[in-house]
C-alpha cells in the first residue's frame, strides 16, 4: 500500500515538472470551413477555451450563462472565448444553427476528430481552459451553477 | 478490495519503470519538451438485488482504467495508452480483459507535412467511408495500427494516405489490411477568386483486403473498395453539403453466419448524405437527408456478425437528436445500416430538421433575458425493397432509390429555455415519438408511441450554491406503460455536488415489475480532477453513443469514478 502511494506521488511529481503549459499545434476548422491552428491563438489578453457539444446540457448552460455577461467580461478584461465543439458527424450539422440560434458571439472551432480533446486529455465535457500569454494557466472540468463566476475571477486576477 | 489495490500497485510499478526510462532521456535534450497525460478509472462493486434481476458476479468488484501519456518535443511527439480491465465492468465485451500498453504512436508534424506511425485515429469526410475512434463508455477502440501521412502541397489542396490493420483487442489486430487515400480541394481559392462564398470538393478511396478464403466461389470479394465524393458550398449564412459513397461487393453482415450460404452472396453498398441550412444571429436552421444500403463495413470478415463493435471501419450514427434526460433514452433509434434477414428489411431512408431561435430581450415573450427555442423533427423508414428469399445462394435484393418503405421511427421535440431572473431559470422539453419495435426488437415487439415532458429548474441560493430539480414523465399505452422520474441536485461551485434521483415505472401492468431505479451520489472536482461516487440501480438496456451501442445489464451497486489530466 505504501509503495502504491509512493508510485502515485512519484507520477504526480513528474507530472508537475513537465505538465502541459502551452497549447498543442492542431489545425481545426471553424464553422465557415476555414482552418485555424490552435498554436497561433493570440493570448496577449486572456482566452477561455471551452470544450462543449450540442447534446451536452451542462455545456450549453455554461455557454448560455457566460453569453449573458460576455460583453461585460470582454470590455473589463479583454477576455475572449473559443468554444471548441467535440460533436462528431452525428450532431455536427447542429453546431452552426445552434450557435446562431442562441446568438452566441464566441469563436467556434470544430474538433470533429477529437484531436484537440485528446491532446489536452479532456475526458468529458464541459471542460474549460484559460490561456494567457501563451500559457495554460487554469483548467476545470464540469460545470456547476456559479462556477462561471470563479472562472471570471481567475481571468480578473490575470489582468490585474 | 486488497486484491484490487494490489493489481493497481502492480500496474503502477510497471509505469514507474517506464518513467524511469523516459526521464533520463529527457535530461540529455536541451529543450525537455512537455509530458502530458490523463488517468481515468471506474470501479464498480455489484450487490445482489433480486427484485430487479440484478445479481452479484463471482468477483463483485470490477474496474476499467486508462492511463495515457503524451510527450512532445518540437515537431516530434510520441505517446502511449495503458489499459486495465480487472475485470471489465459488466456489459463490456469479454475481449476487454487483462492489462497492457494497448496503444502507442510516434509522430512528426511540420507546417505542411506530417507522418504518424502507431495507432491512428482518423476520419475521411463525414466518416461514412472511414473513421477510427475511441469511446470508453461504449467500449470501442478501432484505431488503425499502421502508418498515416498528410501533405498540403498548396493552400487549397490537402492530401492524406494511410495503411494498416485495425485494433481488435488489447493485443491483436483484425486480419484485414486497410488502405485509404483522401483529398480535399478548395475550388475558389484555387482559381484565386476573392469571395465570401466557398466551394470545397473532396474524395476518398478506402480498400480492405483479407486473404485466406478457400471456398468454391471464384468471385469471392477478398478485396472490397469504397469510394466517396463530396461537395460543400457555403455563401453568407447558407450552406449545402453532399456526400455519396459506394462500396463494392462485400459479404453480408447483420444476423448472418459468415460460414453459411449467405457467405457466397455479396452485396454492394451505398450511402447518400445531404445537409443544408441557414444561420443568422438569433436564428438557425438545418435539414439532413440520408439514404443507406448495406453500408456496414468491418475490416475482418470473421467479425461481420460480431455484436461487440469489433473492427468497425466506418461511422454510421443514428441521425436523431441525442437527449440527456433519462426517460428520453428508453426508446432510442439505432441506424439501420444493412439488409437484415429476419425482417427482410434493407437499410434506411429519412432525415431530420432542426430549428433554433432566440426571442430577443425586452420583448413580451423574451422578457429581460431573452427566450431560447429549439425544435427537432426526425423520421426514418426502411428502403422500399423486394427481397426474393428463394434463391439458394441467398436472397436477391432490389431496392428503389428514393421511395420509403416501412416506418421505423419518428420523433418531434421542442425545447424552451428561459431565465426568469438572477436566481431562477427553467428548461422545458416535450418529446413525441414513434418506435417500431417490430424492427428493433429491444422491448415488446410492437409499435410504441410515447410522449415525454421534462421540466428542469435551477434556483440559485447564493452566488455559488444552487438547487436543481428535474421532473420527467413518459406516457405510453404500449410496452411497460407510464414512467416518471425526478432528480434533486445541490451544488456548491466549483467543487461539490450531491444528488438523488429516481426513475419509477409506476404504470407497469405487472405490479411486481413497477421498479424504482434510484441513484444517489456525490462528486468532487478540483481543476482537472474529478471524483464521483454513486450508489444505486442501473436499468438494463442499450447504451448508444453515435452509431455504436453497448448492452448495459441491469445492475445494482456502488460506482466510483476518478478522472484527471496533467
Amino acid at each position: 500500500m505504501r509503495k502504491f502511494l509512493f508510485s502515485v506521488l512519484f507520477i504526480s511529481f513528474s507530472a508537475t515538472i513537465f505538465s502541459q503549459n502551452t497549447l498543442p499545434s492542431i489545425s481545426l476548422k471553424n464553422m465557415d470551413g476555414s482552418v485555424m491552428n490552435t498554436a497561433t491563438i493570440n493570448s496577449e489578453k486572456p482566452v477561455i477555451i471551452s470544450f462543449w457539444a450540442t447534446w451536452c446540457v451542462p455545456c450549453i448552460e455554461e455557454l448560455d450563462t457566460i453569453a449573458e455577461e460576455y460583453e461585460d467580461w470582454n470590455e473589463e478584461t479583454g477576455v475572449t472565448l473559443i468554444a471548441v465543439s467535440v460533436d462528431d458527424p452525428r450532431s455536427q450539422s447542429r453546431v452552426k444553427p445552434m450557435v446562431n440560434g442562441k446568438a452566441w458571439d464566441y469563436t467556434v472551432l470544430l474538433d470533429t476528430k477529437q484531436e484537440l480533446k485528446r491532446a489536452l486529455n479532456v475526458s468529458s465535457v464541459p471542460h474549460v481552459f484559460i490561456v494567457y500569454k501563451g500559457k495554460i494557466v487554469y483548467n476545470h472540468t464540469g460545470y456547476t451553477e456559479g462556477s462561471e463566476q470563479i472562472l471570471y475571477e481567475k481571468v480578473q486576477e490575470l489582468v490585474e | 478490495m486488497d486484491g484490487y489495490f494490489f493489481r493497481i500497485y502492480y500496474i503502477m510499478r510497471k509505469l514507474v519503470f517506464l518513467f524511469a526510462l523516459i526521464i533520463p532521456s529527457l535530461l540529455f535534450a536541451q529543450d525537455y519538451g512537455t509530458l502530458t497525460g490523463g488517468f481515468e478509472t471506474t470501479i464498480q462493486n455489484y450487490v445482489d438485488d433480486e427484485p430487479i434481476g440484478a445479481y452479484k458476479p463471482s468477483d463483485s468488484w470490477a474496474s476499467n482504467s486508462y492511463f495515457k501519456l503524451d510527450y512532445q518535443l518540437k515537431k516530434v511527439s510520441a505517446g502511449l495508452q495503458y489499459e486495465a480491465y480487472l475485470p471489465a465492468l459488466q456489459g463490456y465485451p469479454e475481449t476487454f480483459e487483462g492489462n497492457k500498453i494497448a496503444n502507442f504512436y510516434v509522430a512528426y508534424q511540420d507546417t505542411n507535412f506530417g507522418i504518424t506511425a502507431g495507432h491512428i485515429y482518423e476520419q475521411f469526410g463525414s466518416g461514412l467511408i472511414f473513421r477510427t475512434w475511441e469511446d470508453r463508455q461504449i467500449g470501442i477502440n478501432n484505431a488503425l495500427k499502421g502508418v498515416s501521412a498528410w501533405f498540403n502541397p498548396t493552400d487549397y489542396l490537402s492530401l492524406k494516405a494511410l495503411y494498416g490493420q485495425q485494433r481488435l483487442n488489447l493485443s491483436e489486430t483484425g486480419a484485414g489490411i486497410v488502405r485509404g487515400m483522401d483529398a480535399n480541394f478548395d475550388l475558389l481559392d484555387a482559381i484565386g477568386l476573392e469571395s465570401d462564398a466557398s466551394i470545397q470538393l473532396g474524395g476518398s478511396l478506402v480498400s480492405k483486403y483479407q486473404g485466406g478464403y478457400t471456398g468454391p466461389a471464384d468471385n469471392f470479394p477478398s478485396e472490397v473498395s469504397a469510394l466517396s465524393r463530396r461537395v460543400a458550398i457555403s455563401y453568407g449564412g447558407g450552406y449545402l453539403k453532399g456526400e455519396y459513397v459506394t462500396k463494392g461487393d462485400d459479404v453480408l453482415s447483420n444476423g448472418m453466419d459468415p460460414y453459411s450460404d449467405f457467405y457466397d452472396t455479396y452485396y454492394k453498398g451505398s450511402a447518400l448524405l445531404v445537409e443544408t441550412g441557414y444561420a443568422m444571429k438569433g436564428l438557425g436552421f438545418n435539414a439532413t437527408f440520408r439514404r443507406m444500403e448495406n453500408m456496414n463495413s468491418r475490416s475482418d470478415r470473421d467479425y461481420i456478425t460480431g455484436t461487440n463493435n469489433e473492427v468497425i471501419l466506418n461511422y454510421l450514427p443514428a441521425l436523431t437528436q441525442q437527449q440527456d434526460y433519462s426517460l428520453a433514452n428508453i426508446y432510442v433509434y439505432t441506424a439501420q445500416t444493412s439488409y437484415e434477414n429476419f425482417h427482410q428489411s434493407v437499410g434506411e431512408i429519412g432525415g431530420q430538421i432542426d430549428l433554433f431561435y432566440k426571442i430577443k430581450k425586452g420583448t413580451i415573450l423574451g422578457g429581460k433575458y431573452g427566450t431560447r427555442l429549439s425544435a427537432n423533427f426526425a423520421q426514418w423508414n426502411g428502403l422500399k425493397a423486394e427481397v426474393n428469399g428463394s434463391v439458394p445462394e441467398g436472397p436477391e435484393i432490389t431496392t428503389e432509390f428514393l421511395q420509403f418503405g416501412d416506418k421505423y421511427y419518428s420523433e418531434l421535440n421542442f425545447k424552451i429555455q428561459k431565465r426568469w431572473n438572477k436566481k431562477f431559470k427553467s428548461n422545458l422539453l416535450f418529446v413525441n415519438s414513434y418506435y417500431n419495435d417490430e424492427i428493433f426488437g429491444t422491448a415488446s415487439h410492437e409499435i410504441i408511441k410515447s410522449s415525454i415532458a421534462v421540466g428542469d429548474f435551477t434556483y440559485k441560493l447564493t452566488s455559488k450554491k444552487a438547487l436543481r430539480l428535474e421532473l420527467q414523465h413518459l406516457w405510453t399505452k404500449q410496452d411497460k406503460k407510464n414512467w416518471m422520474a425526478g432528480t434533486l441536485e445541490y451544488t456548491v461551485a466549483p467543487k461539490w455536488g450531491l444528488f438523488a434521483a429516481d426513475m419509477y415505472n409506476y404504470g407497469n401492468d405487472v405490479s411486481e415489475e413497477q421498479y424504482h431505479y434510484y441513484n444517489f451520489g456525490a462528486n468532487f472536482t478540483k481543476n482537472a480532477t474529478r471524483f464521483a461516487m454513486t450508489y444505486g440501480r442501473q436499468r438494463g438496456g442499450l447504451l448508444c453513443v453515435g452509431g455504436v451501442c453497448r448492452y448495459v445489464p441491469t445492475a445494482t451497486g456502488l460506482t466510483m469514478t476518478l478522472t484527471t489530466s496533467f
